[in-house]
Formats: C-alpha cells, sequence, structure tokens
C-alpha cells in the first residue's frame, strides 16, 4: 500500500483520505459492534465460568476460570431448588399459554382484517389498547377476582392470564401481515364451497406460519421469564415457576454462588435455544408485522 | 315483478352482508372477552376502587370521593417513585435508540459477520428478570464484580464503586442493565426499517454526488421515521411501565433511589391500601396512554413532514 502511494503522488492525498474513511468506516462497521456483542457475552461467559467452579475456588478468586469443571454444581442446583417441578410447571404454562395465543390472536386477526370498515377499525384499536396499557397495573384488582372464582394458586388461571397479556401484541403482528395476502385466494377456496372457518383453517391459517414463528418465539419468552404474574398468583410450592423458584433458592443459597450460577443457566438454556433455532424468522415477522402494521 | 326481484336480492345481499358480519365477530370475541377480562376489567375496576378506602381484605369500605388522589399530591415516596421512573425513561430512551441505530446502520447489510453479532447482540431479551439480577451482581457486586476487577487490573478506580449499593448511583446500573438487555431490539426493527428502503433512492442521492452523511440526513433518516417512531414509543412505554429489571436489581433499594411507580404498585398492593395504591395505579395507566398517544402525533406528524 505505502509504495503503491508513494509510485503515484498525485493521486496520494486522495487515496490517503479515501484510506482514513474506509478505516473510519471498518470502525464503524465491525468493531463498534463486535465491541457491544463482546459487551453481551462477557457477563454471560463468567455466569457459565463460575457455574463449573467450587465454592472454594470461587472464594479466593471470583473472576476466575474453571480449573477442574464442577458438573456437580447443576446436580446441586437441579435438586436442592427442586427445579425439575418447577420445569414441568414451566413448560406446561409456557406450552398452553402459547398454543392459546396462537388460535385465538390470529383467528381475532383473520375477523379484524376481513370485515370492512369501524368494526375493523374499532376491533384494531381495542387490542392496541393492550400493548400500551400496562396490565401490570390491574393484577391486583384481578386477583381479587381470581380469587373470587378459584383460580388462585391455579396453573390453568396462570395460563389464562397469560393470554390475555400477550394476545395484543399477536393480533398486531397478525393483522400486520394478512395485510399483505391477496384477497383471491381465499375467494377461490370460497367459490368452491368452503365456509369461511374452513377458508381460514385450511388456507389462512399455514399461510401466517412467518407470524406464527415470531409470535412463538415472543411469546414463549415473556411467558418462560415471567415473574410479576407468578409473584401474584402462585403461592405452593407444587405450582411454583421458574422465576419464582431460582428467587427463592437466591436467597436461602447467597452463600454459594457457583450452585445459583448454574441454576441460572439451567433456567435460561432452553429459551436460549428456541431463541437461536427461531431467530431468523424474527426479522422477518418484526419487519411484516411491525411496520406495515 | 323487477321490484319484487330487487327487493329479494337486496334482503339476500343484506343477510349475506349480516352473516359476514356475524362470523367475523364470532372470530374476534373469544380473544377479546379474554382480554378484556385479563388486562382491561381490572383496569377499569381500578377507577373504582380508586374513590374507595378498601384495604384489600373483607367486604367493608366506603366511597372516599376524590380523597385517594388528593393524598397522591402529599405522598413524597410516590413523587420520588413518578421521578425516579421519570428518570429512568428520559436517560434508556434516547441512548437505546442511539445505539439501536447505530448498531442497525453497522450490521444492516446481511453476511455472516454481520449474522452472528445481529444474533448475539439480540440475544438478552431472551434472558429472564431473574438471572438478569444474577448478572446484575456479577457485574457490579463491589467485591467480587467485574468492574471491581477491571478496576484493580487498570487502575481505574471509579469503576469499583458500589454500584447497587449506592443510592446515587443504583439508577445508573438499572440503566445500563436495561440497555444491555433491550438494545438488540432496538436495533432489529431499525434493520427492519434499513431493509425495506428502496435502493434506487440511495444511488440517486450518490450519483447526485451526496457523501455519506448528506445521503444519511437526508435520504435514510426520513425514510427510517416509522421506525424512529415505533421504537420512541416502545422505550417510553416501557421505561414508565419498567418493573422486573428494578425488582431484581435492586428491589427498589437502596433508600427507594430506584423504586418507580410499577415496581411500588406491585409491592405495595399487600400493605392495605388498595383503594390508595388503586388510585395511583390508575394516574399512571392514564399517564401512559396520555403520553403513548401525544408521542404517536407528534412523531407521525414528524414523519409525514421529512
Amino acid at each position: 500500500m505505502t509504495t503503491h502511494h508513494a509510485t503515484r503522488l498525485p493521486q496520494a492525498r486522495m487515496s490517503s483520505t479515501a484510506h482514513a474513511r474506509s478505516i473510519a468506516v471498518t470502525v464503524f462497521r465491525f468493531i463498534l459492534p463486535t465491541v457491544w456483542a463482546v459487551m453481551i457475552l462477557i457477563p454471560i461467559a463468567f455466569m457459565v465460568f463460575g457455574s463449573l467452579r467450587t465454592r472454594q475456588e470461587y472464594a479466593l478468586d471470583p473472576r476466575g476460570l474453571p480449573s477442574d469443571p464442577q458438573f456437580a454444581n447443576y446436580a446441586t442446583a437441579w435438586i436442592d431448588a427442586n427445579l425439575a417441578t418447577a420445569y414441568v410447571n414451566n413448560i406446561v404454562v409456557t406450552v398452553a399459554a402459547v398454543l392459546g395465543v396462537i388460535a385465538l390472536g390470529s383467528l381475532a386477526a383473520y375477523g379484524i382484517a376481513r370485515s370492512a370498515g369501524p368494526f375493523s377499525a374499532a376491533g384494531y384499536a381495542y387490542f392496541a389498547l393492550g400493548l400500551i396499557v400496562p396490565f401490570q397495573l390491574g393484577l391486583p384488582a384481578l386477583y381479587k377476582m381470581a380469587v373470587r372464582v378459584g383460580l388462585v394458586d391455579n396453573l390453568f388461571g396462570v395460563v389464562l392470564v397469560h393470554i390475555g397479556t400477550q394476545l395484543p401484541l399477536a393480533v398486531f403482528l397478525y393483522s400486520g401481515f394478512l395485510a399483505t395476502i391477496p384477497l383471491e385466494l381465499e375467494e377461490s377456496a370460497r367459490v368452491d364451497g368452503a365456509g369461511t372457518f374452513r377458508v381460514f383453517r385450511s388456507i389462512v391459517f399455514p399461510l401466517l406460519e412467518p407470524v406464527h414463528a415470531t409470535v412463538v418465539v415472543l411469546t414463549s419468552i415473556a411467558i418462560w421469564n415471567d415473574l410479576i404474574v407468578s409473584l401474584f398468583f402462585l403461592q405452593s410450592e407444587g405450582n411454583l415457576t421458574l422465576s419464582r423458584t431460582t428467587l427463592s433458592f437466591m436467597s436461602l443459597y447467597n452463600s454459594n454462588i457457583p450452585v445459583i450460577y448454574a441454576s441460572g443457566v439451567i433456567v435460561v438454556l432452553p429459551i436460549l435455544v428456541l431463541f437461536f433455532v427461531m431467530q431468523r424468522y424474527l426479522v422477518a415477522g418484526i419487519t411484516q408485522g411491525a411496520l406495515k402494521g | 315483478m323487477t321490484t319484487t326481484f330487487d327487493t329479494a336480492r337486496r334482503q339476500a345481499v343484506r343477510t349475506r352482508a349480516w352473516r359476514a358480519r356475524a362470523t367475523s365477530l364470532a372470530f374476534v370475541l373469544p380473544a377479546a372477552i379474554l382480554f378484556g377480562v385479563v388486562v382491561l376489567g381490572p383496569i377499569v375496576l381500578n377507577l373504582y376502587y380508586a374513590f374507595t378506602d378498601w384495604s384489600g381484605i373483607g367486604p367493608n369500605f366506603n366511597f372516599v370521593g376524590a380523597d385517594n388522589f388528593v393524598r397522591m399530591f402529599g405522598d413524597p415516596e410516590l413523587r420520588r417513585d413518578a421521578q425516579n421512573t421519570l428518570v429512568f425513561t428520559l436517560a434508556s430512551t434516547p441512548l437505546q435508540i442511539l445505539i439501536g441505530l447505530g448498531l442497525a446502520l453497522a450490521l444492516q447489510k446481511p453476511g455472516r459477520l454481520s449474522n452472528s453479532l445481529r444474533m448475539v447482540i439480540l440475544m438478552p431479551i431472551a434472558i429472564s428478570g431473574v438471572v438478569l439480577g444474577f448478572l446484575g451482581s456479577l457485574i457490579f457486586d463491589p467485591r467480587n464484580g467485574l468492574l471491581t476487577g477491571l478496576a484493580d487490573a487498570t487502575g481505574i478506580d471509579w469503576l469499583g464503586q458500589n454500584w447497587l449499593g449506592d443510592p446515587r448511583l443504583a439508577m445508573v446500573a438499572v440503566v445500563v442493565m436495561n440497555l444491555w438487555q433491550w438494545s438488540g431490539l432496538t436495533m432489529l426493527i431499525f434493520i427492519s426499517g434499513l431493509v425495506t428502503q428502496p435502493a434506487e433512492l440511495h444511488e440517486a442521492a450518490r450519483i447526485d454526488g451526496a457523501g455519506a452523511w448528506k445521503r444519511f440526513r437526508h435520504v435514510t433518516l426520513p425514510l427510517l421515521a416509522p421506525a424512529v417512531t415505533i421504537n420512541t414509543v416502545l422505550t417510553v412505554i416501557g421505561g414508565l411501565k419498567v418493573f422486573d429489571i428494578v425488582y431484581v436489581l435492586t428491589k427498589g433499594g437502596p433508600a427507594g433511589s430506584t423504586e418507580t411507580v410499577v415496581a411500588r404498585a406491585a409491592l405495595q398492593a399487600s400493605f392495605g391500601q388498595y383503594g390508595y395504591s388503586a388510585a395511583s395505579n390508575l394516574s399512571l395507566t392514564l399517564v401512559i396512554i396520555v403520553v403513548s398517544f401525544a408521542l404517536l402525533r407528534i412523531l407521525r406528524r414528524r414523519e409525514l413532514a421529512a
């Protein structure tokens, strides 16, 4: 490069500014996001490293690397925190609520999208309220209602609460996508004599696949990680979900940090796997739902 | 003859339209009812309880008019929480937008490296609040934390402060962890806004001799307006109702220096002042609704102007 500049003097100044600019572009393009990504990864890496160390190692040097990986911490966390029960509860609640959100959300969005005029606008506005209003502020009143109908400390009750709170986002994303689907497909099926529900189930629902993926990722994350709903509605040991169990485990085991880190890794792992498997749909789903909606 | 035929046909059309509307309604109803009962109903109930002195337990309560609302104005803790919520929102929003925009511009072109970086940067949105609490103490703990380690290694002493335990610093730590978790989503929404921009406009500006900054300022940014709107509204709403991150990092402490309005609502519900906390919840709900609509209006108008 230097010889190249030296041999062609007249152009040297221009190409050196161009050179400086290309360095600036490289810094911006690669170094900036790489620095941010490293800042994301460092604490996570230290949690994973920490979870593999012994208590003594941690006491001597809290920021060291594991010399001899201790998977025993995972066994301790799993058994002592009673994570097995919480795990099953979390899976049951998340799967049931996500299925509910997909079924009710896509159906409602279709009803809104395919009816004309004020009804459609009103339906859209009604669910859009849910994107703005903080459901958390209604929880005390909802708790009183749940007591009356016997849905407190009940996983089914929690599933209903999650479906209700997650529906607005799903309706919003589905509506945005439905607006881009041409009507002709449905009309030809209708000419063949299919009823509205048949058309929805066999034609529209499969077409919504990219949004299903987005809804699965976003609502699974929200429900799997939920803390506030379970703080309000769940009480008995056998019903607690992961956030509650790990929270109380944390205060009980606060002298054994490696085991706490192990419980953290156990909690995040399944949802991170889901995230990595599905993340490429997120970009597509958000583009279609958020910006066109 | 023709008239009866016409009325019959009109009748048929009307019945079909009515039936279509009924079907639509049947599709919307299950979701509408569940959402109404779980989210809107309780918030409307707050409107009722806000005018009572109900403790939250037992059947007895009195209507007390606007007493709860009057009391709110003289409540120093509520004022502090409102202030904290505002500080959190005003600090988070511009930072998150700038970081998200910077990252999106840097990573807008797909490629193996840029896809991997995007994925890593987005990853924290999947991490639960409780685990975020673990990570918070892993980073900020004055004795065992990473920042203290960094301070020891580099000699930059101020890094090793008691971030979560000092009332003047705790909010900084909360804002940083919030940025750590959510900047990726802001980035993703900006990337969506960038990939849908027509390449011809950028090409035309380039041919006209516009430099990188000019192209950004006069082509990219105006076209990005809808993404700016969505990100601003999402961040402001998220800021005004922040709860999880405060609860797991500081429980609102030290000395209430990070307690936000929603955190207080969640903690106070059990304190036997149901009517009063309903009044403050209702007020925050109204503030959020008004702020969101105002923001949407202002930003949409700017979108059209741009």
